[in-house]
């Protein structure tokens, strides 16, 4: 079953490629367009430079990702917990969260001079709400009666928090951290657009080469270590959450 | 083995008054069975035995003191059947003996012994979404009663469970009941599923709760009981009419 599905996903993307071979062959799309086998050909010529780039890329968003997972979860869970903590976090995450993350980049960049520091900021941003909201959501929701049935067999409050509230959050946590990945990935192309070497600055300097194809190839890069990143995520889903019911059909 | 003394407990929330002024006393190692209309109260008073709820007044002792999770041992069995979803059925048995910081080994032996007396063994790696009603309230009771609790209190633990599978747990229920001799008050609505279990049966008014009967079943109606006998349906006939009256 999981062989032809893997088979199903590389014809998609064969006849996907082919298509767009095609339509480029018969004038369909216009020439400006860059044509899947140009951009196969960047990829090829731009092998030994992809990988530098990327790990600037990658360094930047797990900098950003772990703050925004260190922070973002003890504060999740206490405000989601604790009625007092929720009144005194709420109102500040309220009025931050509607900042788009890219409104943070002039920010960041005059805050911090150092242009690693400042992508990582943009990044965290990225990360930190949805990892935040899930994590409250899931404390917020345990059912009373898991914590009933703790505290009848005599258990303290810590002792539930983290043996019954923190297992009962765990799907939501997971799942704010997948959605965490791929908004935080996203606004690291976003923040290095404006200086910090990685794949967005790339992208930028191909652009003012009018080098539409490399410009291509590097968005196909981004792409595949974004997949990549979720991918991962997903199998720790998978293992962590595997007493829920019905969950490995939804992989 | 302990006694639960019941004094005067009474209720409300808000402004809807639910236990009023509800005495008895559950003798070591008997079986009460707590009977009474559905609505009146009857989960309520379950809570504030088991001390998840406060009385406004009244005491509940076991053994004379008030009842303290960290000093006395309440094995509950909730109506839902709740078992904690991430953690297989004998890491729910065990959970209670984890809080208390038991040692691995001679928790492990007592979950083999309990798990085999519930007739769990063969399921105890399986998650609680993977087994049937009947196996989650076997499940619930090992757990409660893997604490070794002074007092098991039931809550119409079968209430949502087929009529075959409900027989054969109050059978065992009858049976742990004999082997492990703890004070236990089952609560139900179910009025053959009391006369068959308990020793002693009280009787509840309509909310407000008080007690409307109590009625010792030891001497007249000695256990094994037959559901066929005429005793037993005697009995029956006239708990079903006291219940009846509260109605009307």
């Amino acid at each position: 079953m999981k062989f032809r599905d893997g088979l199903t996903s590389l014809t998609s993307i064969t006849v996907f490629t082919l298509l767009w071979e095609l339509a480029s062959e018969i004038r369909i799309l216009p020439a400006t367009l860059p044509r899947p086998i140009d951009v196969a050909f960047s990829i090829y010529t731009l092998i030994d430079k992809i990988p530098v780039h990327a790990y600037h890329s990658i360094s930047h968003f797990m900098a950003g990702f772990a703050m925004a997972l260190v922070i973002a979860i003890p504060i999740g869970a206490l405000s989601g917990w604790y009625h007092l903590v929720r009144a005194f976090i709420k109102p500040i995450v309220e009025i931050i969260r509607p900042i788009p993350p890219i409104a943070w980049i002039p920010f960041a960049l005059i805050s911090f001079r150092n242009d690693f520091e400042a992508s990582s900021l943009i990044i965290f941003i990225g990360s930190f709400f949805p990892i935040f909201t899930n994590t409250f959501l899931g404390f917020s929701n345990v059912p009373l009666e898991y914590v009933e049935i703790a505290k009848t067999l005599g258990a303290s409050d810590l002792y539930i928090l983290v043996k019954v509230a923190l297992p009962s959050s765990l799907p939501s946590i997971l799942s704010g951290i997948r959605t965490g990945v791929g908004i935080g990935w996203m606004c690291v192309v976003a923040a290095e657009m404006f200086g910090p070497p990685g794949l967005g600055l790339q992208i930028m300097n191909m652009r003012y080469l009018h080098d539409i194809s490399a410009v291509a190839a590097y968005m196909l890069i981004i792409g595949v270590i974004g997949f990549i990143l979720e991918r991962i995520v997903r199998i720790v889903e998978i293992k962590t959450l595997k007493w829920q019911k019905g969950f490995i059909r939804q992989f | 083995m302990a006694e639960l003394n019941i004094v005067g407990v009474s209720k409300s929330f808000n402004n809807l008054k639910v236990l009023n002024n509800i005495s008895f006393t559950a003798k070591p190692g008997k079986l009460i069975g707590v009977l009474g209309p559905s609505g009146c109260g009857k989960t309520t008073l379950l809570r504030v035995l088991s001390g998840i709820e406060k009385a406004d007044s009244g005491k509940v002792l076991i053994n004379n003191e008030a009842p303290d999770t960290c000093k006395h041992k309440i094995g509950y069995v909730p109506q839902s059947l709740t078992l904690y979803p991430w953690r297989t059925v004998e890491e729910n048995v065990l959970f209670g003996l984890e809080i208390r910081g038991t040692d691995k080994k001679s928790s492990s032996e007592l979950a083999y012994n309990l798990l085999k007396a519930v007739g769990l063994y063969e399921f105890k790696d399986y998650y609680p979404h993977e087994i049937s009603g009947g196996m989650k309230a076997r499940a619930c009771l090992a757990r409660a009663l893997a604490i070794d609790p002074d007092v098991l209190l039931m809550d119409e633990p079968f209430a949502n469970i087929d009529t075959q599978t409900r027989y054969y747990l109050q059978l065992e229920v009858l049976k742990i009941h004999q082997k492990y001799k703890k004070t236990t008050v089952f609560v139900s609505h179910n009025v053959e599923e009391i006369v068959f279990l308990a020793d002693t049966v009280i009787v509840l008014t309509r909310r407000p709760a008080t007690v409307k009967k109590e009625l010792d079943l030891s001497t007249i109606l000695p256990k094994p009981r037959s559901i066929f006998s005429e005793e037993f349906l005697n009995i029956r006939k006239n708990l079903i009419q006291l219940i009846q009256e509260e109605f009307t």
